[in-house]
């Protein structure tokens, strides 16, 4: 068991196995090639992304499903390289494949998540990418919160 | 903003350094090749937004704002649905050390 010091956990003792390696990081983070991802049922449905190499470094993150229960995942060619998928035989969102929006807290506003961006995970070959979408039909900060005087 | 008008293999220059050409056109694309020297990035302008995104993301979340945010988003509890969760292999491969 390898163990490391996690921002909001405190001590995490993992196997090699869980770690998730993105070959080129993420933008922004680019030296940043593994990451853990860790629930607590406290906090669900949050997920926080855990650097490997940076225990100061932690993104908390929502499947896009919950931003957005209608969100539609697509990904190009060079994600599912990466990914280690084939492109005629590509990932399903659920099934293999798992798809998280980075949550952005702006100080007084409320948390958004980057819809634009998601992080996408493939369980079965333990590769992840950011997925940077070329379209325009996400937003990078879409709301989390929705008015509590509609209800 | 400086426009002009190129057809495919006609180049421009940015400074001494950088040369872009256009190597293709079709109905709603156009392919671009980029010379310049490996010291200046060249992303895609929807990379560096996500990247300078990812560092605001990365900056706002202390252990304080944490807490908020894991409030906010259970006051929300109606819109938000469990659809998606981790894989339970990947549980059984980290624990909380005691």
């Amino acid at each position: 068991m390898a163990s490391l010091i996690a921002k909001y956990f405190g001590a995490v003792e993992y196997l090699p196995e869980a770690v998730f390696d993105f070959p080129d990081g993420i933008p922004g983070f680019e030296s940043h090639a593994e990451f853990l991802f860790l629930e607590r049922e406290a906090s669900h449905p949050i997920v926080f992304m855990q650097s490997v190499c940076d225990p100061g470094l932690c993104f908390i993150a929502v499947p896009t499903s919950v931003a957005d229960p209608a969100y539609e995942l697509e990904l190009a060619p060079e994600h599912l390289a990466i990914l280690g998928a084939a492109e005629d035989a590509p990932v399903e969102a659920g099934r293999d494949a798992i798809s998280l929006a980075l949550v952005t807290v702006a100080e007084g506003a409320d948390p958004t998540a980057n819809l634009a961006s998601p992080i996408v995970l493939n369980l079965a070959t333990r590769k992840g990418v950011q997925a940077v979408r070329s379209d325009t039909r996400y937003s990078l900060r879409h709301p989390l919160v929705r008015e509590a005087a509609q209800c | 903003m400086l426009i002009m008008r190129r057809r495919v293999g006609e180049k421009f220059s940015i400074g001494p350094d950088i040369e872009i050409e256009v190597l293709e056109i079709s109905h709603t694309r156009v392919r671009i090749g980029v010379s310049a020297p490996p010291s200046i990035p060249i992303v895609r302008e929807e990379v560096a937004r996500t990247g300078r995104e990812n560092q605001a993301a990365a900056a706002s979340i202390g252990t304080d704002a944490f807490a908020w945010v894991c409030d906010r988003l259970r006051i929300a509890g109606g819109a938000l649905t469990r659809s998606q969760t981790l894989d339970a292999s990947l549980h059984d491969k980290i624990s909380k050390k005691s």
